[in-house]
């Protein structure tokens, strides 16, 4: 079972593949990025976009850390916390058997 | 595909969140009830394979990007229900941690993702397989099916994505006729959608799926799940 581990490994090292890409996805536009394409900001938008700005890691990026380690490390944590949840759901019953 | 905030009208979002909360719910409780040991210690590890994967953005003509999502894999490899609870804890910490799709458009984010894309594949899935078990059939042909059916749920998810989208101009509108929210009507959103879900993003969704379960199977990793 431990070789399971394998899998998010291989994706761990490949990540930084995903810096490569630029631009946003379709329909995943920042503000800025969108009004510039059709001329103006949808005012339901302009109101709603803001709702969670608190955001940590915004983009996978680190305020402490650059770059294609930063990123790596932002999989790290994201993927780590992923994985813990999903594991604590099934905490109870493991410790059942 | 992961619709951030602003682009889906409010009364979109609580829609799609009230559709997706029961599901979410049963899934939560069918995990909690009924995975083992062992395939707990593997849906952990898939499930942080799919936040990966989802990291890996492909460049897709026209200079948007795309990438694909894993969810077809966690329900072909643990059934429906983990599948859904996984993908969304995933679709969640994304939001939360990372902005990368909205908090309040997080229902319609898991109803695409975590949702109709594991269930709809694994259908297909099933449907290939022809009521044979897992283990008659051999893995090469399993993983091919399973990169099909990886394919299949990635665009079903991006056409839902796209028509949650592109309803939003014929929906809401302000007084000077604008639109309020994602100013793109269906006939953008879905090719625009669709057509590099189809070509770049599903290969990789077939990809991804496919070698996964294949490793799985070498492994005797398949065989330690059940």
């Amino acid at each position: 079972m431990k070789k399971i581990w394998i899998i998010p490994m291989i994706l761990l090292i490949m990540v930084p593949l995903g810096l490569i890409a630029e631009g946003s996805a379709w329909g995943e536009w920042p503000l800025q990025e969108l009004s510039k394409m059709v001329g103006f900001v949808p005012q339901g938008m302009r109101n709603l976009s803001e709702l969670w700005s608190s955001v940590p890691f915004r983009d996978y990026t680190l305020p402490f850390m650059k770059g294609f380690l930063g990123y790596i490390i932002a999989g790290i944590i994201g993927a780590g916390i992923a994985a813990l949840i999903v594991g604590l759901a099934g905490f109870r019953r493991t410790e059942r058997k | 595909m992961h619709i951030p905030d602003g682009y889906l009208s409010p009364q979109t979002c609580v829609v799609a969140a009230a559709v997706a909360a029961p599901f979410v719910v049963k899934a939560y409780k069918e995990t909690h009830k009924n995975i083992t040991r062992s395939r707990i210690t593997g849906l952990a590890a898939l499930t942080a394979s799919s936040f990966l994967i989802q990291m890996i953005n492909i460049p897709l003509p026209g200079g948007t990007t795309g990438h694909a999502v894993g969810s077809v894999l966690l329900a072909i490899t643990f059934g429906v229900w983990p599948a859904v609870f996984a993908e969304t804890i995933v679709l969640l910490i994304q939001a939360l941690l990372f902005g990368d799709g909205g908090i309040l458009s997080l229902g319609a984010n898991i109803l695409n993702m975590a949702l109709i894309m594991p269930i709809s594949g694994y259908a297909f899935y099933r449907l290939m397989m022809r009521g044979r078990p897992d283990g008659d059939v051999l893995p090469v042909k399993v993983a091919v099916f399973a990169g099909i059916a990886g394919y299949i749920g990635l665009n079903i998810a991006a056409f839902l994505a796209a028509v949650e989208l592109g309803i939003q101009p014929y929906l809401f509108v302000s007084s000077d006729g604008t639109p309020l929210y994602c100013p793109y009507s269906l006939k953008v959103s879905i090719p625009a959608m669709s057509i590099p879900h189809m070509t770049w993003a599903g290969a990789a969704e077939a990809l991804f799926t496919g070698f996964t379960l294949w490793f799985l199977y070498k492994n005797g990793i398949m065989e330690e799940l059940k």
